[in-house]
């Protein structure tokens, strides 16, 4: 599994664990890198990062909670 | 049929506008009486005379008729510019005069219906009879069949005012006040409190000063695209879901809608629209509030946009420097004689010539306002849920305990309906309040006049 933590403005600035597969899981904050796998949270997240257009409008509102898990 | 319209403001004019009309297409007898002590048409919102504030939606959806939707572009094309884009943003002047010349026309076509302008404000409102006493503040009496209370919005908000700042002939309380905006030399220094569309009117108005901006957030408004795509088809009722609609299923619609339109927040929120108070009216009370505290500023912001040029000067000035944005309350202030010094809740100061309070408006109902007050006692008017304007039937006539035959419309539903402000909601309700007001009237309530 690879470990990349990946924190972002347009992410709400919380931490992702990158998966061998390119899944994304969302952490708490403080929480430390856990095994990845695919939820409808990592789901979310991991479209936000392919989907700049859906980034650059969460971050050009304020509207953060766009790519947040259950936002 | 004797009907009193009291506020001759935008509200006012369009529920003037479509009694007027209606009337005439029944053949039905009308006698209509404004009260307004200002100009007509105009109220707070069109009452400025700089031309560069411009209205915060294009030309095209801000007709007064609703089946005609170019009625405002062919009336601008004729009396203001004959180039005039539909996509335009037209002065906020430009539309008050569009109103008022409006009704005028109308009323000169109309065969049945008379007219009487009173320069006066409403002081206090009872039943009588079947109808209604309007006592003016000249204790001049209108009897009537029906009142429209058009009272738009009340006093500028103004509690967050250190009492330093309120004493000051350097702070304006009220920037819409006609004269409350004082000449200021170049390179003067203005603190304006509030970072709204309000805010963006009277930092062009002080264009040629240092402007600073404070706010809680800090937010500047958004604008509209330069050339925005028609918006897509409303989505259908279909998705609204069965079960109980909650804050939360309202926010997943809405980011369902961005994410659907890969990121084009702008056409999502606009096509929300058509839904809006569908949605708004099957939320519980509960949830209304919820997301009257956490989400109105946030939707405020995405849907009440700014002219696509307007946005362009101010992100010039802020890059230059010549507007700061800061987010921070203000919790006190010291008038030195000279200047002001703002005293801000991040420790930080800001030291202007002039502080404007650009932080909005209160509900009338909150205004002290001696007929709404005196309703409100009475119980002939009750206030919403949310306390935000009154409670009203489906057709915008008062929930009230003395049945007055009174009406209301625009920002005083908003309780209700949420989306109430903006001309296409107000101009829609104007003309259901005047079929319903007709339709009384022909039921013989009363006898017509």
């Amino acid at each position: 599994m690879r470990a990349d933590i990946v924190e972002t403005p347009e992410l709400g600035n919380r931490s992702y664990v990158i998966s061998d597969a390119g899944t994304l899981r969302w952490e708490a904050p403080g929480a430390g890198p856990a095994a990845a796998h695919e939820t409808s949270e990592s789901r979310r997240a991991r479209l936000a990062l392919v989907r700049p257009s859906l980034a650059a409008a969460a971050r050009r509102i304020g509207w953060n909670a766009l790519l947040r898990p259950g936002g | 049929m004797r009907v009193v319209v009291v506020g001759g403001g935008a509200s006012g004019t369009l529920a003037a506008l479509h009694l007027i009309r209606q009337a005439s297409g029944i053949g039905a007898p009308l006698a209509l009486h404004i009260v307004e002590p200002d100009q007509i048409g105009r109220g707070v919102a069109y009452s400025t005379g700089n031309l560069r504030h411009r209205l915060n939606v294009p030309a095209a959806g801000m007709s007064a008729l609703p089946e005609e939707p170019a009625h405002f572009v062919h009336w601008l094309r004729a009396n203001y510019d004959p180039a005039f884009a539909r996509g335009g943003f037209a002065p906020r002047a430009v539309f008050g005069a569009y109103l008022a010349d409006t009704v005028s026309r109308q009323l000169q076509a109309a065969a049945r219906v008379t007219w009487a302008r009173h320069r006066s404000r409403a002081v206090d409102l009872r039943r009588h009879d079947q109808g209604v006493a309007i006592t003016l503040a000249g204790h001049q009496v209108l009897e009537a069949d029906a009142v429209v209370l058009a009272l738009g919005n009340g006093a500028a908000t103004s509690s967050w005012v250190p009492p330093a700042l309120r004493r000051s002939s350097r702070f304006v309380a009220d920037p819409w006040r006609p004269g409350g905006l004082p000449q200021l030399s170049g390179g003067s220094t203005v603190l304006l409190v509030g970072t709204g569309l309000t805010m963006v009117d009277i930092a062009i108005s002080y264009g040629h000063c240092q402007v600073h901006t404070v706010s809680r957030h800090g937010l500047l408004p958004l604008a509209h695209a330069a050339d925005p795509p028609p918006p897509p088809p409303p989505p259908a009722p279909a998705p609204l879901p069965a079960a109980p609609i909650t804050a939360a299923s309202v926010r997943r619609l809405v980011f369902g809608r961005i994410r659907e339109l890969d990121g084009d927040w702008r056409t999502a929120v606009d096509g929300m629209r058509p839904i809006t108070q569908q949605l708004w009216s099957r939320l519980d009370g509960t949830a209304r509030r919820e997301l009257l505290v956490h989400a109105q500023g946030r939707w405020e912001r995405v849907r009440h946009r700014m002219a696509p040029e307007l946005g362009a000067w101010l992100s010039a000035r802020h890059e230059q420097g010549l507007l700061t944005v800061r987010a921070a309350s203000v919790v006190g202030a010291r008038d030195t004689g000279a200047s002001l010094i703002a005293e801000l809740s991040d420790a930080t100061s800001v030291q202007a010539d002039l502080i404007v309070n650009c932080t909005g408006r209160c509900s009338v109902l909150d205004s002290g306002d001696p007929l709404v007050s005196g309703l409100l006692v009475r119980g002939s008017a009750r206030r919403d849920s949310l306390g935000l304007g009154f409670a009203t039937h489906p057709d915008g006539r008062l929930v009230s305990a003395d049945e007055l035959p009174a009406w209301t419309l625009g920002q005083l539903r908003r309780g209700e309906l949420w989306e109430s402000t903006a001309i296409p909601e107000i101009r829609d309700q104007a003309a259901e309040l005047a079929g319903s007001i007709l339709a009384r009237a022909r039921a013989g309530t009363r006898e017509v006049a």
